[in-house]
């Protein structure tokens, strides 16, 4: 062993020269990630100048779009850092160990709010100090119990939403998908995907096999299991991210299965491919993500205001249509949550975030409270996945 | 004439390996200038992809902190293992053996298993994910190749010009740093270098304990290639890959031979010190 | 050994004592705390109250079958994954350490681990880009007339090959380094006393081999064998493997203890699984009749 080190070592010596010296040697040309440019050209009076907001979400995810960050800052006079995390648990794992010092507000998939809640990681919130919230589609507000707990009160605020049906490639698949159950044709066999995920898992499982999703803790897991197994034998593969919907979908390996809107709304506008979407009538996956602030900020104020930003019909209005005047850009779309933006939506706005056919019936993912339960569905993923 | 079909195999089997390894590499340096995204075709030439490399991709930050990290855990573990090493030449060599053989424990256990195993340890007492973390992983992780690759110089090193310094009447510190020191610099060169890399290349430990929000190389690429297609992460590979390339045949022009870069390995392996 | 040793006790052994800490802290105490852990209840963290013995974490486990399934399959992913390695890693070394010009030797193994100097996931990333469907290397084929070949990303073939191409170059260093100690001049005495290329091979280059063979073997079973990232990004399907199932402990359903009894079981059993590796060369090195090292 000792040899081979020493051998390796010395071959590697004068590489690594090479290697470590090499990238340093190009011109630093950005600074470095904690270094940001803030904006110094704002004129004094703004009311947060000097203050730093710290918010956590998914990198890309719209927030650190300049249309929503870079115009926050110049309406407040404040600084946003985003803080990326890559799962929820990560960001869990950080506020529990005493991240609540650095980050300020989260955003939350609704199955994660409530456990959230319940650790006491996110604060309850004064819907007064949210004028915004009043322009909330009542679909999405005060939902119980991903936003709103026994007692009543406030933990989180919609922000967008997603619905994940079934998409399917016309040029591949020469029959009509219109159910679930119709993924578990032959004729697809190895060429259909869905999210890799539990709650999807569990909500395509129970579309599958005839149980209630929003009383999962109450469905018969065994017969979830058989269709997730069945499912299973159909599969090309799962993916978690945009890219792994497109890529293969654009390689012709993906034909047909779950699919978020934005990867949908692309395809659909690429002349070299061709797709369609179905939001079976028995139901289909869907999401609302939400916005809280941590317990024991010490920048509440601010937060609020980013919350209340955040579901501003401005915000939502860039944020459905992917424009923004004041701040040009490439921006991807997401579903808002803002009655008067979705009023005001064009019909080819609305098929773009997959409104248009409106689904039926929507399935939230699902939120399992009690660990013995939970850990037999996590089971269950888990063999689906593996 | 069956030898000579024999060696003509083997290196057939040679420049095949050497094939599979590369071809990937050539073929990631030819898409960093192809404006068809996802690496597919048709093949249009541009240099968009450096531009956006040298602007406003988050590559190039990360790339430079990750070399700043991995050059302080190689600090850390060039001294500390150093001085490990040095400590170890001490003991009666049944101690050494034994605690040379606790210090690279490490080595085989999986990197998952450690990293897991750290995550527990700085959740429980109050890190968690954080840089004072991140930076302890990767050192922990290290720190055995240091030991090894120094003590390996330590053994196959002439000890009698430190006890020619000590009968001439030099004390401790100076026969230190006068002799030993300048003896084992190959192997804390060596050892150093072995650190660097692998600090700069560790997925796995950094994935479990950086703090969210800072980004190293491997766990941005990593998010990245999931996240969807940049082809700035071409770009930035292509110009690691030249730069590599570049320095091995500036090396190799130079004069440096393969008895000058494998001195350590035959001094080192001609003395047992297992 | 060294002449600086002496029984009475020199202060120069204290300057081990800071490796020996950090080892103590960092590998042995985190060790046992996973021990110890896989008997909690859920999570821990600083400041909060201990959730809790349990036994569930062990009884789950037990009854798991995806993770008995999964551990087995990751066993023989990285077998699968070593034996190629092995079987392209020998020819190359030897190729390199005995045909090739001596004085080339080293720009080729220059060559062999210049990738270890670009990082790991972007060679990851090129190889995907080339293997995916409308990628160069399908293009090619369809080029030259295999048409709709379906492309390997996304299955256990594309892990395997993603592992080897990630490892291999660990296993020619080792056996290189093996190869090129095994002078020329006890092959010919060997040939020329009468021994045929077989009995060459197994009695004298083989066992010399042997403990590159074995560095090799451990540098690349066990990372294999604890892989999640490659089979996550390109095994798709059916491409989960143990690593993938512990790493959802701590990044998908977040419950500590029931993911450090799987990684303590998976120790255990690598442990177990080297440990006989190692007994079975000692051996095997003995039979063939070499006695080296």
């Amino acid at each position: 062993m000792k040899k081979i080190l020493a051998m390796m070592l010395a071959l590697v010596m004068t590489l690594s020269l090479a290697a470590c010296g090499g990238p340093a040697k190009n011109p630093p040309a950005t600074e470095k990630p904690g270094a940001e440019t803030s904006a110094p050209a704002n004129e004094g009076g703004l009311p947060y100048e000097g203050h730093t907001l710290y918010v956590a979400n998914w990198q890309g995810y719209n927030s650190d779009q300049a249309y929503c960050e870079k115009a926050f800052e110049d309406a407040t006079g404040a600084q946003v850092e985003h803080v990326y995390f890559n799962s929820y648990d990560e960001l869990m794992t950080t506020l529990l160990t005493g991240g609540n010092k650095t980050i300020d507000a989260v955003v939350l998939s609704n199955n994660y709010t409530q456990w959230f809640h319940d650790d006491g990681l996110i604060s309850d919130l004064d819907a007064s100090k949210l004028p915004n919230y009043e322009k909330i589609a009542d679909v999405y507000k005060d939902q119980a119990p991903y936003a709103v707990d026994d007692t009543g009160s406030l933990f989180a605020v919609p922000w967008c939403n997603g619905t994940s049906s079934i998409a399917y490639n016309p040029d591949y698949v020469d029959f009509e998908i219109e159910h679930w159950s119709d993924l578990l044709d032959p004729r697809l066999k190895g060429h259909v995907m869905v999210l890799n995920g539990d709650g999807d898992s569990w909500v395509i499982g129970c579309l599958l096999a005839g149980e209630d999703s929003n009383d999962i803790e109450n469905a018969d897991i065994e017969k979830v299991r058989a269709s997730l197994n069945e499912l299973k034998g159909q599969l090309l593969g799962f993916w978690s991210t945009n890219d792994e919907q497109i890529m293969p979908w654009m390689a012709g390996d993906f034909w047909a299965g779950e699919i978020w809107s934005g990867p949908y709304s692309q395809l659909l506008h690429d002349s070299s491919t061709n797709i369609k979407l179905v939001h079976p009538e028995e139901g289909t996956v869907g999401f609302i993500d939400y916005w809280a602030i941590v317990e024991g900020t010490d920048e509440q104020d601010l937060a609020y205001e980013w919350l209340n930003w955040i579901m501003s019909t401005e915000q939502q209005t860039s944020m459905a249509t992917g424009v923004s005047e004041a701040y040009p850009g490439e921006y991807m779309t997401y579903t808002p949550v803002n009655a008067e933006v979705i009023e005001a939506l064009t019909p080819e706005q609305k098929i773009d975030l997959q409104l248009d056919p409106m689904p039926t019936i929507i399935k939230l993912l699902p939120y399992i409270a009690d660990p013995a339960v939970k850990d037999q569905w996590v089971d269950l993923y888990q063999e689906f996945v593996s | 004439m069956n030898s000579k079909g024999f060696n003509r195999a083997m290196v057939a089997c040679l420049w095949i390996v050497l094939a599979f390894m590369y071809i990937p590499i050539i073929a990631i340096i030819g898409m960093s200038f192809n404006a068809t995204p996802y690496g597919m075709f048709p093949y249009v030439f541009t240099f968009d992809w450096y531009k956006i490399l040298f602007t406003e991709s988050n590559l190039l930050p990360a790339c430079v902190f990750s070399l700043k990290f991995a050059f302080g855990v190689t600090v850390a573990a060039i001294i500390i293992g150093t001085m490990a090493s040095f400590g170890l030449q001490a003991y009666s060599p049944k101690w050494s053996n034994r605690l040379n053989a606790l210090i690279q424990l490490p080595i085989i256990i999986p990197w998952l298993v450690t990293a897991i195993s750290l995550l527990l340890l700085f959740s429980f007492v109050g890190a968690g994910r954080s840089m004072v973390s991140m930076f302890f992983g990767n050192l922990i992780v290290v720190l055995p190749y240091v030991v090894l690759l120094v003590n390996g110089r330590f053994v196959s090193m002439d000890r009698t010009p430190e006890s020619a310094a000590r009968l001439l009447g030099a004390g401790p510190a100076r026969v230190f740093f006068d002799i030993t020191l300048p003896a084992i610099v190959p192997g804390i060169m060596a050892g150093g270098i072995m650190a660097m890399i692998m600090c700069f290349n560790n997925f796995v430990v950094q994935y479990y304990l950086i703090p969210i929000g800072t980004q190293t190389l491997p766990t941005l690429v990593f998010t990245r290639i999931r996240s969807g297609y940049q082809a700035d992460l071409n770009a930035l590979s292509a110009i690691i890959v030249l730069v590599a390339v570049g320095i091995v045949i500036l090396l190799v022009k130079l004069g440096f031979s393969a008895g000058s870069l494998f001195g350590i390995s035959s001094g080192s392996s001609s003395k047992k010190g297992e | 050994m060294s002449s600086l040793s002496k029984k009475k006790f020199q202060p120069v052994t204290l300057w081990t004592a800071p490796s020996i800490v950090l080892l103590l802290c960092l590998t042995i105490v985190p060790l046992v705390m996973l021990l110890v852990f896989s008997f909690m209840n859920r999570n821990i963290f600083a400041g909060e109250p201990w959730p809790g013995w349990t036994m569930n974490n062990l009884t789950r486990m037990i009854e798991s079958d995806t993770f008995w399934r999964l551990l087995g399959k990751s066993l023989m992913t990285a077998l699968k994954v070593t034996l190629i390695c092995i079987v392209a890693a020998y020819p190359t070394a030897w190729a390199i350490a005995k045909i090739v010009k001596p004085k080339n030797r080293s720009i080729f193994m220059m060559v062999v681990i210049l990738p270890f100097f670009t990082s790991q996931l972007l060679l990851i990333y090129a190889m995907m880009n080339l293997i995916q469907s409308g990628g160069l290397l399908l293009t090619l084929l369809d080029a030259i007339g295999f048409h709709n070949v379906p492309t390997m990303l996304y299955t256990n073939k594309a892990t395997i090959l993603i592992l080897t191409y990630e490892y291999l170059p660990y296993m020619i260093l080792c056996l290189y380094s093996s190869l090129e100690g095994i002078g020329d001049n006890l092959i010919q005495a060997s040939l020329i006393l009468g021994a045929n290329k077989w009995k060459t091979f197994t009695n004298i280059v083989f066992p010399m081999s042997v403990p590159g063979l074995l560095s090799g073997v451990l540098l690349v079973f066990v990372p294999v064998a604890g892989s999640f990232m490659e089979p996550g990004l390109v095994g798709g399907a059916n491409g989960a493997m143990v690593g993938s199932m512990i790493d959802t402990q701590y990044s998908g359903s977040l419950n500590m203890g029931y993911g450090a009894v799987l990684s303590c079981t998976l120790l255990i059993v690598l442990s177990i699984i080297m440990g006989l590796v190692r007994l079975a060369t000692a051996r095997a090195q003995k039979a063939i009749g070499g006695d080296v090292e």
